[in-house]
């Protein structure tokens, strides 16, 4: 039985696509049989980010409505093996997902893969709620900022109320954040939130920290999850996020600010 | 020639262009992706209705990958053009298949 992931944030814009994308490549090259999901029906971005956007011919949607088999819906990652996603429409509007049209969807494909990485949309509305409803665990992303923190806050409380797993006796989700664009640069001025402020407040336990980084750019500029990216900071937070995932001790990396060339001569006086 | 021009010229714009850089990568993608989804002549649902419909029916002479159809739609004055671009497997149409489909050339 496969496990059901979702990435979820409230707000729109703090990387859920891209962490949703990164983390299900993450996995497959981790050797985990993973599919994603894009929950955004009418405003799908995942596929343009996996860079699988012409190769959609069939959608989430047409199956729950039997108009195309699983099968012929699950589109297979041509750069790893292990990897597949799974559309949203584009055309349908958003009532057009359904609790139970979900559910047959999602526990096809838990049989099928060992993750399913469900891509949320923004917001608190049905396809938010759907796509958390079924999930074992959730990734909460995360900006350094105050409306991004606040939103957060309210997924989570979401997360332990609005699901099935915390409708049944003694159930809950598990709940990880993940930070995303820190700039410890900034932190250390004085104008950035720090880990331990966002930790003090939401008090979810911290699954990874991904620094800004212009690599996120160009890996959505070219349809490539950031993962693939192995020299990029980002790439690499991803894949220790993965790691902790998995179980795995990793240090948290990427949270110090790097010193200049001064500040390494005269360490320390600064 | 070329390598004079790039000493000298001051453009910013063709000094910063190698020739794909990931900016330019975006700009294609996402022209026909924007293409499909502005589409009014043809509502958008017919345009993903086409393209399944055109697979289908490509496929039952020769095996095509999903994205080897592509379709544009695009203005020119006052004439509204349909662009369809299929792209063939290497091999291209097995002989024994032409032969097949009874349209074996004339000797």
């Amino acid at each position: 039985m496969g496990k059901i992931v979702v990435v979820t944030s409230g707000k729109g814009g703090v990387g859920k696509t891209t962490t949703a994308a990164s983390f299900a490549a993450a996995l497959a090259l981790r050797g985990h049989k993973t599919v994603a999901v894009d929950f955004d029906v009418g405003l799908r971005n995942l596929d343009l980010l996996m860079g699988c956007e012409r190769r959609v011919v069939y959608d989430l949607v047409n199956v729950i409505y039997g108009e195309s088999t699983l099968k012929q819906a699950l589109i297979r990652d041509k750069r790893i093996e292990n990897l597949y996603m799974l559309a949203a429409s584009q055309t349908r509007d958003k009532d057009s997902l359904t609790v139970e049209g979900v559910e047959e969807v999602l526990s096809m494909l838990v049989k099928d893969f060992d993750y399913i990485v469900c891509d949320s949309p923004a917001g608190i509305e049905k396809g938010a709620q759907l796509a958390m409803y079924f999930a074992d665990e959730a990734v909460v992303v995360t900006n350094p900022e105050i409306s991004s923190v606040q939103d957060s806050d309210r997924m989570i409380g979401l997360l332990d109320s609005k699901t099935k797993k915390a409708a049944e006796q003694g159930g809950s989700v598990k709940v990880n954040m993940l930070i995303t664009r820190y700039d410890p640069k900034r932190v250390t001025k004085g104008e950035m939130l720090s880990i331990e402020d966002i930790q003090d407040i939401l008090a979810i336990p911290l699954i990874g920290v991904v620094p800004e980084s212009p690599s996120v750019l160009h890996a959505s500029n070219a349809g490539t999850p950031v993962v693939f990216f192995e020299k990029s900071e980002a790439g690499q937070a991803y894949m220790d996020m993965v790691s902790r995932f998995l179980g795995e001790d990793k240090p948290m990396r990427f949270i110090q600010q790097e010193k200049g060339l001064l500040g390494r001569l005269f360490g320390g006086v600064s | 020639m070329a390598l004079f021009r790039s000493f000298f010229t001051s453009s910013a714009k063709t000094a910063r262009v190698p020739e794909h850089d990931s900016a330019t990568t975006a700009r294609e993608r996402l022209q026909i992706v924007v293409a499909h989804q502005r589409s009014k002549r043809l509502g958008e649902s017919a345009f993903v209705n086409l393209h399944r419909e055109l697979l289908e029916v490509v496929r039952r002479h020769v095996q095509i990958e999903d994205d080897a159809v592509s379709i544009q739609m695009s203005k020119e004055n006052d004439v509204d053009i349909l662009e369809l671009n299929i792209i063939l497997p290497e091999q291209g149409f097995p002989p024994n298949q032409l032969i097949q489909e009874g349209r074996q050339p004339p000797p």
